[in-house]
């Protein structure tokens, strides 16, 4: 029985040793990765700075925009212009917010805000019974929709299935 | 010690075993009879299925409706179908007329038999301005060409879309003897000139008057 302390003892250790070397050497390697996500110096992932300055300083925006300045484009012919109004006509009615006009550099630069896209309306829910509706007299959901389609009807003691519900009332009297 | 490992040897069926069995078959056969008795007394679904016990009558023409809850009462004359396909109803100039559609059953008789009037017309109540008002229980009365009158009880109000006419629910065959009151409800659209739900009233034939 004691041999058998001692040889668990001794394997114990042993584990416990093994996992501090593991630590041990994880640990080491730690500091390879660099606070911003650089790989160290056996190379890896690519640092995204150096990318970005390679591609700012090969084509800088400045000289882009100097070549084809705005300016140039609406002095021409208005084509700008041409291309707001055409897409202003395009906006709904229904829209509530209108296009604003500030003054630019030809004078006449348009700043267009896109409205809203008009809610589609299919009825006055709750009044005029589209939609899922309480109906208290069988006491049970009922629906009615505007594509509603009405259900073929096998009757036989009715001689002819009238199409539809009745039109009984003018409104005069309420 | 091996002797207290050994399973006991099995019992055969006592006298208690068995009287349990015979209260078990005895509550099971007690529980089948009140559901048979249920079944017999309920009045079934809506539309009545049979329950009332009031044989259709034969085929005769209506003469007259009545709601008393209501205070309605009219004639009745015989209205078909338009040209569209849609109910013909009387004329707006008569709003306190009622009409039987002639392509139902007559009232009394198997089958869901139709009957029409207005809610109002030319400024004035209809016939069925009230009909709404009604409640399951209400009785109504129809007299027919054969003196008798048949009796019938309000199962259900419904007010319902034109949209979504129930057409299988009012026009669909029935097991037994019913009656719809149908007119207009809901809102009135004054650009169609119309109503956009009708109310129906679900009636089944629970007595019969003779002449």
């Amino acid at each position: 029985m004691k041999t058998r302390k001692t040889r668990a003892g001794t394997l114990g250790r042993l584990l416990v040793l093994m996992l501090g070397v593991l630590l041990a050497s994880l640990m080491a390697t730690a500091p390879a990765f660099a606070q911003d996500g650089t790989a160290g110096d056996d190379g890896g992932i690519p640092v995204v700075d150096d990318l970005l300055d390679g591609i700012t300083t090969d084509t800088p925006l400045e000289d882009a925009t100097t070549d084809t300045p705005l300016e140039d484009a609406t002095a021409d012919g208005g084509l700008i212009d041409t291309v707001v109004d055409a897409v202003t006509d395009l906006i709904p009615d229904g829209g509530t917010d209108s296009p604003t006009t500030p003054t630019g550099p030809s004078g006449n630069n348009t700043v267009i805000q896109y409205s809203p896209y008009p809610v589609p309306v299919f009825g006055d829910y709750g009044k005029r019974y589209y939609g899922k509706y309480w109906d208290h007299g069988c006491g049970c959901d009922r629906y009615a929709a505007p594509t509603y389609v009405p259900q073929v009807v096998n009757a036989t003691q009715v001689s002819s299935v009238p199409k539809g519900g009745v039109d009984t009332g003018d409104g005069s009297f309420q | 010690m091996s002797e207290t490992t050994e399973t006991p040897p099995t019992r055969g069926p006592s006298k208690t075993d068995s009287i349990t069995g015979k209260i078990g078959i005895g509550i099971v056969v007690l529980l089948a009879l009140i559901a048979l008795v249920a079944v017999g007394t309920s009045g079934g679904s809506r539309g009545g299925s049979g329950g009332s016990g009031v044989e259709t009558l034969s085929a005769s023409k209506p003469t007259s409706v009545s709601v008393p809850s209501i205070g309605a009462e009219s004639s009745l004359i015989e209205t078909g179908l338009k040209a569209d396909g849609s109910l013909e109803v009387p004329s707006l100039q008569t709003p306190m007329q009622a009409s039987w559609y002639d392509q139902s059953p007559t009232p009394g008789s198997l089958g869901p038999s139709v009957i029409l009037g207005h809610v109002n017309g030319s400024g004035k109540p209809g016939i069925f301005y009230k009909l709404a008002d009604t409640k399951a229980g209400d009785q109504i009365l129809v007299k027919r060409e054969d003196g008798q009158t048949a009796v019938f009880t309000v199962s259900n109000v419904d007010t319902v879309p034109k949209a979504a006419f129930p057409s299988e629910m009012v026009y669909g065959d029935t097991p037994d003897a019913q009656l719809r009151l149908v007119t207009c409800g809901g809102i009135f659209d004054p650009a169609a000139r119309s109503y956009e739900a009708n109310v129906i009233v679900y009636a089944n034939l629970t007595d019969v008057r003779p002449a």
